[in-house]
């Protein structure tokens, strides 16, 4: 299947006043349609960068290479026309903050409808009576008066789900979603993945989904990349993914979650010793190695390149034992 | 002395018309690790301030040791300071930026007026996995999982009988909360003392804790072994809390239905009613509307329940959809 969202060997540098900073180097992945994919790794991997990039959002002072191609058009170089006519209408974000991506001043509805009026130019009446629609698509309950509320008068949950209504309103052919529960109890975080799934499923939207929770991913994806120091170590189905996992980083975060049934008596969790590395340049090296329990010479003096197939993995030593967990 | 490091008895702390903490009565046995769980502003937090004596109680008791703490003076206090340490979830904000490491991990003997405070600093950052050197450094030169390091070594250099840990590993990545719950877990083994631990992180909570008890909107709604909670939770509240909490392995989570128990946490400056929860659950009953539950034993090893629905043998409603069907 012809994909929707091809990121080709995308690097992102920063100019920072200690001098560059590589973000993202090189990293290359696909979404179908309808497809949920999982962007997983610790903070400063560069999954938001990279979730950034693709629509142009980063700041002046990043310089992006690479391409994005989003059905067909290219992303990455286009002129600031092309991007506003995408952003939000062909792809659209939900960021972790409900609270600072909504206007404290209008009502949600006002929002909703803003976005209805600005992308697809419907009239007043039509785009509130399609607000209304929207905020039931994402399950609030009696929506026809949430529609008038500001969003201080919303939870935390509610927000979210204005968010995402609003990101849905122009059916994007794309959703990133970044981070989008970490800021909410379980109990509401259940709700979101559900509202989720429920577009995936009825609007058949793809989903890129930023996230550094394995339950989450576990939950809701249907593909998975790892990142690690701004780059893809390894990609495959979910199941496939946590079933055997490849990469020496990837088999170290799975093993350092909790998992149910789990106590200190028994078994300790998996630690991975050291710190993830600030690169101002990306060496010609794995640079997982400092702290990979099966770092081999070749680790310290050759990058890695993904394999072909559909389970991919950047690795010189990957763990290929099937060992059934 | 009772064998309790921690007895707390009907604590209530209302900050105005906030009533935040409303009637908690909790016992910690020497050794012992208890997790206090619940979502945003069910007022966990507030309970472990309380007994850290960083808030004066509204009412009901806080007894250390068999010491009650709960009015007495920051002079009062003093001498009671050893026995009780508290470490907060982000370290950057709980660390004096001015100190050296080795100034903030002896600041606790330096008020006791102890000797061979720098001794002392070493063998402590040694237990927390940090080399003595470590001590010169300023915390803005240390990562986030050093610097949680710093502040275990800093809550437990005066060797108390309880630690309170407030989400001592939520500000931080998968693989660095390994490592810190790896270690709570080697030191409580070690030096034995009680830990209160408090957290919304449930697969953390079966890792560490030896009891449970689950706290929503102020009140304690359902307290027990570790593994009865987890195995047979007689609280909605508790069923859904734990139904809710994706593990990760997609098969497993796959075949699991969450409970939804909608959005609208009601306010704690107006709680509802009856039992607190009846606005979001799934099974309640007009008497859950009106009538105040009673906290009841229901099983062996002190289960206890605060719901009209769960009869005195621990059988009840389940509200959990039945796992592995699909919807």
């Amino acid at each position: 299947m012809k994909p929707v969202l091809a990121v080709k060997d995308l690097s992102v540098t920063f100019r920072t006043e200690d001098g560059p900073v590589s973000a993202v180097d090189r990293v290359s992945f696909e979404v179908t349609a309808g497809e949920v994919l999982a962007v997983v790794g610790e903070s400063g991997c560069g999954k938001s960068v990279t979730a950034m990039s693709i629509a142009g959002l980063l700041p002046r002072t990043a310089t992006v290479n690479g391409s994005v191609e989003l059905d067909g058009t290219e992303l990455i170089g286009a002129d600031k026309r092309t991007l506003r006519s995408i952003r939000g209408r062909e792809v659209a974000y939900i960021f972790q903050e409900p609270m600072t991506s909504l206007n404290p001043v209008f009502t949600v509805g006002h929002q909703i409808i803003e976005v209805l009026r600005t992308h697809i130019g419907l009239n007043r009446q039509a785009a509130h009576a399609r607000a209304i629609e929207l905020l039931k698509l994402v399950g609030i309950p009696s929506a026809e008066r949430r529609v008038g509320d500001y969003p201080h008068q919303l939870s935390g949950g509610m927000r979210q789900r204005v968010m995402i209504a609003m990101a849905v309103a122009c059916d994007p052919k794309v959703l990133i979603a970044d981070e989008p529960t970490t800021a909410l109890d379980v109990t509401i975080q259940a709700g979101i993945l559900d509202v989720l799934r429920g577009l995936r499923e009825r609007l058949g939207t793809s989903i890129v989904l930023i996230t550094h929770d394995l339950g989450v991913v576990a939950d809701l994806a249907d593909r998975v990349a790892v990142m690690y120091a701004g780059r893809v170590v390894e990609t495959a189905e979910v199941h496939d993914l946590f079933a055997h996992p490849e990469h020496p980083y990837t088999v170290g975060l799975l093993g350092a979650s909790p998992a149910a049934g789990r106590h200190a008596e028994s078994q300790r969790l998996n630690e991975i010793p050291g710190l993830v590395p600030v690169l101002t340049e990306q060496p010609d090296a794995c640079t997982f190695a400092d702290r990979c329990p099966r770092a081999i010479d070749t680790c310290t003096s050759s990058q890695p390149q993904l394999t072909d197939g559909p389970h991919r993995v950047a690795c010189w030593n990957p763990v290929r034992e099937r060992v059934e967990v | 002395m009772t064998g309790y490091a921690l007895e707390v008895e009907d604590l209530v702390m209302h900050f105005g018309p906030v009533r935040a903490v409303d009637g908690v009565t909790l016992r910690i046995r020497q050794g012992t690790v208890v997790a206090l769980v619940g979502e945003s502003g069910s007022g966990k937090s507030t309970v472990g301030r309380c007994i850290v004596r960083l808030l004066e109680p509204t009412g009901g008791t806080v007894r250390l040791a068999d010491a009650d703490i709960t009015h007495l003076s920051r002079r009062q206090l003093r001498p009671h300071r050893r026995d009780v340490s508290i470490v907060f979830q982000d370290p950057a904000g709980s660390l004096d930026p001015r100190l050296s490491v080795g100034d903030i991990v002896g600041e606790p003997l330096r008020l006791m007026r102890r000797k061979d405070i720098s001794t002392k600093v070493s063998e402590s950052l040694r237990r927390v996995g940090l080399r003595p050197e470590v001590a010169q450094r300023a915390p803005h030169e240390l990562s986030g999982g050093q610097r949680q390091r710093v502040s275990i070594a800093r809550a437990l250099i005066s060797e108390p009988r309880l630690l309170v840990a407030d989400e001592p590993t939520s500000a931080l990545d998968v693989s660095v909360q390994a490592s810190v719950l790896n270690l709570l877990a080697d030191l409580q083994r070690d030096l034995g003392f009680a830990c209160l631990f408090i957290t919304h992180d449930l697969s953390a909570v079966e890792y560490l804790a030896d009891e449970v008890a689950v706290m929503y909107l102020g009140q304690l709604v359902e307290q027990g072994p570790r593994a009865r909670i987890f195995g047979k939770p007689a609280h909605p509240y508790t069923q859904a809390l734990l139904s809710a909490a994706p593990v990760p392995d997609p098969a497993e989570q796959r075949a699991r239905r969450p409970v939804l128990l909608g959005d609208d946490l009601p306010s704690a400056i107006d709680p509802p009613p009856g039992c607190r929860f009846h606005t979001r659950c799934p099974v309640a009953v007009d008497t859950c509307r009106t009538v105040v539950p009673e906290r009841r034993t229901i099983g062996e090893g002190g289960h206890q329940v605060a719901c009209h629905l769960v009869n005195d043998d621990g059988t009840g409603p389940d509200v959990r959809p039945t796992e592995g069907v699909a919807p």
